[in-house]
């Protein structure tokens, strides 16, 4: 197996503060790796340092084996990892269908001349754009609803419209902040099928941080404990199951 | 059965302005004519203040390079006005774009200054570079000549800025629907989302900051052609802000609003006649009555009152 994503000994002060002390992960190729541990303990952290919200104080960031650290957050979707928010940030005033657009900015560009003359090129990019919101809305279960506005979902849904616009920029990768926070026992279930899905059919390496077990248990094939910053256990989650400290 | 009510609306609006020189008086022509001039101005701002979300207090500057920049490059280089008006646009459309990318280092407040400053520099720059722009008594506008004919008559006028703000309109409504409509909307409603899809958002909102100038530079080119004369008064930071109140007046995030707010920019001096000093003072209540009546500006009033039978959506 192929190493996707990698920390090496990355450590993040906040001042005084350090929220993440020397933690190594390795994120294999294919996998949900998920990363648990009880609030405050650094994992939100983690996302923003590999997202480059934040730059390692020290150690490093490997991604398809190649250094991150510090690469400001716009390009890091570029090299194909895209992130989900803990308290979801959509695009509130926008249609569902067009934050799902929005997500292809960078992968279906054309001109803002073209745009305005209305050119074959901004045609032809709008259609295979649609063809895609087509697709990714039916796969998260929203695809009655192109028109609503974000802001009136109902938070489970708002959880897989974010979910959809990330798959939309077409990530090697995805990070999943606390996508389960907040969801119901049936929701769960729909969203374990879902990551279960972007794992086996489209080949997605997943970094899930949560603190919801069912999730967690469910779809992990690896799990990183983390406590005030530290690692304090990996393992499948059998192993981790069977850990009490 | 919306959109078949909407078309005929349209044909009918498109009807009137076409067959407009024949009842309008040549007064009512050149006010209809400025109002189309001047909503290509505030449709400009309204895509980098409304959709965009940054606040700029410079596009009066714009228009007045515009102006100046079409008639002086015409006067300086001998080429007609119907190159040099578009090259002023582009070219004030890249001042613009470098103005937003140094700018837009600093957020909100401090961007709203900043924008006012540049309104401020360009302003005491036509007063005071004597030698190019003929200082505070200003100069004449070059003539629109295309094929021999002289845009002069307040028909030919009319019709040249009808159509070019009807071109611009259309324009930035494809654009409204476009990737970089979507953008100019994201970036003002969450600029951490933007960037962790691979937005660029300061280079997004600079190009915003651009069409906002090009649009305020042609805008201020095709009304120089109807005032005939330049002045450095049209140009002043009242003029940058006057713009930016009768949008918000008319609604910052729609072209109907642009519209309603270039109307409202033109016909209250019209209205005001002989109480015209009092126009800050009309200004500064009708604002005030909008945000308590209708805060997102006249034209939400119009889209109410379209369908009053239409469901408001649940909050």
């Amino acid at each position: 197996m192929t190493v996707q994503l990698s920390l090496v000994d990355v450590t993040v002060r906040f001042g005084g503060l350090t929220a993440v002390n020397s933690v190594s992960l390795d994120v294999e190729k294919g996998t949900i790796h998920s990363l648990i541990g009880p609030n405050g303990a650094g994992k939100t952290t983690v996302i923003n340092t590999v997202t480059g919200v934040y730059s390692p104080t020290a150690g490093d960031v490997l991604f398809d084996g190649k250094s991150i650290a510090g690469v400001p957050p716009e390009k890091i979707c570029g090299l194909g990892l895209t992130r989900t928010f803990q308290n979801t940030e959509l695009f509130g005033d926008m249609s569902v269908a067009d934050n799902v657009r929005l997500g292809m900015f960078r992968i279906a560009p054309y001109s803002i001349l073209a745009a305005a003359l209305w050119l074959p090129t901004a045609l032809h990019a709008e259609s295979r754009i649609d063809e895609r919101v087509a697709e990714l809305l039916e796969l998260v279960g929203l695809g009655d609803q192109w028109t609503t506005e974000a802001r009136y979902l109902p938070f489970a849904k708002m959880r897989r419209l974010e979910l959809a616009r990330a798959l939309a920029a077409e990530p090697k990768m995805l990070l999943l902040d606390e996508p389960a926070a907040g969801l119901r026992a049936g929701e769960i279930d729909e969203l374990n099928g879902v990551l279960r899905m972007l794992k086996d059919k489209l080949g997605i390496t997943i970094l899930l941080v949560d603190h919801v077990m069912p999730v967690v248990m469910g779809v992990s094939d690896r799990i990183t404990v983390v406590n005030f910053g530290q690692k304090i256990a990996e393992g499948a989650p059998q192993d981790i199951g069977r850990t009490r400290p | 059965m919306t959109r078949i009510r909407s078309g005929i609306v349209w044909a009918f609006v498109a009807a009137v302005l076409l067959a407009g020189p024949l009842f309008m008086p040549n007064h009512v022509l050149l006010l209809v004519a400025l109002i189309a001039t001047t909503s290509i101005i505030t449709v400009g701002l309204s895509i980098v203040t409304g959709l965009s979300g940054q606040v700029s207090l410079a596009q009066a500057a714009f228009c007045g390079l515009g102006a100046y920049g079409a008639t002086l490059i015409s006067t300086y280089a001998g080429l007609p006005m119907w190159l040099t008006i578009p090259a002023a646009a582009v070219i004030v459309a890249i001042i613009g774009y470098g103005v937003g990318i140094m700018s837009l280092r600093v957020e909100g407040h401090y961007l709203a200054l900043v924008t006012l400053a540049f309104s401020g520099i360009v302003h005491l720059g036509l007063l005071h570079l004597t030698g190019l722009t003929g200082g505070a008594v200003g100069l004449p506008a070059e003539q629109l000549v295309l094929f021999g004919f002289t845009f002069g008559s307040p028909a030919s006028l009319y019709y040249l800025s009808v159509t070019a703000a009807g071109v611009v309109l259309l324009g930035v409504w494809n654009m409204l629907r476009s990737r970089w409509g979507r953008a100019f909307h994201g970036v003002r409603l969450s600029e951490i989302a933007c960037k962790s899809l691979g937005m660029d958002v300061r280079r997004v909102k600079a190009i915003a900051f651009a069409m906002s100038a090009g649009l305020g530079a042609l805008g201020g080119a095709l009304q120089s052609l109807q005032t005939t004369y330049l002045d450095p008064a049209q140009f002043t930071i009242l003029g940058s802000v006057a713009y930016l109140l009768v949008l918000v007046i008319g609604g910052l995030r729609s072209q109907l609003g642009a519209i309603i707010g270039a109307i409202i920019f033109v016909m209250t001096p019209e209205l005001l006649g002989g109480f015209k000093t009092y126009m800050g003072l009309v200004f500064s209540i009708v604002l005030l009555a909008i945000i308590l009546i209708a805060p997102s500006g006249l034209e939400s009033l119009i889209k109410g009152a379209r369908n009053p039978f239409e469901k408001k959506a649940a909050s």
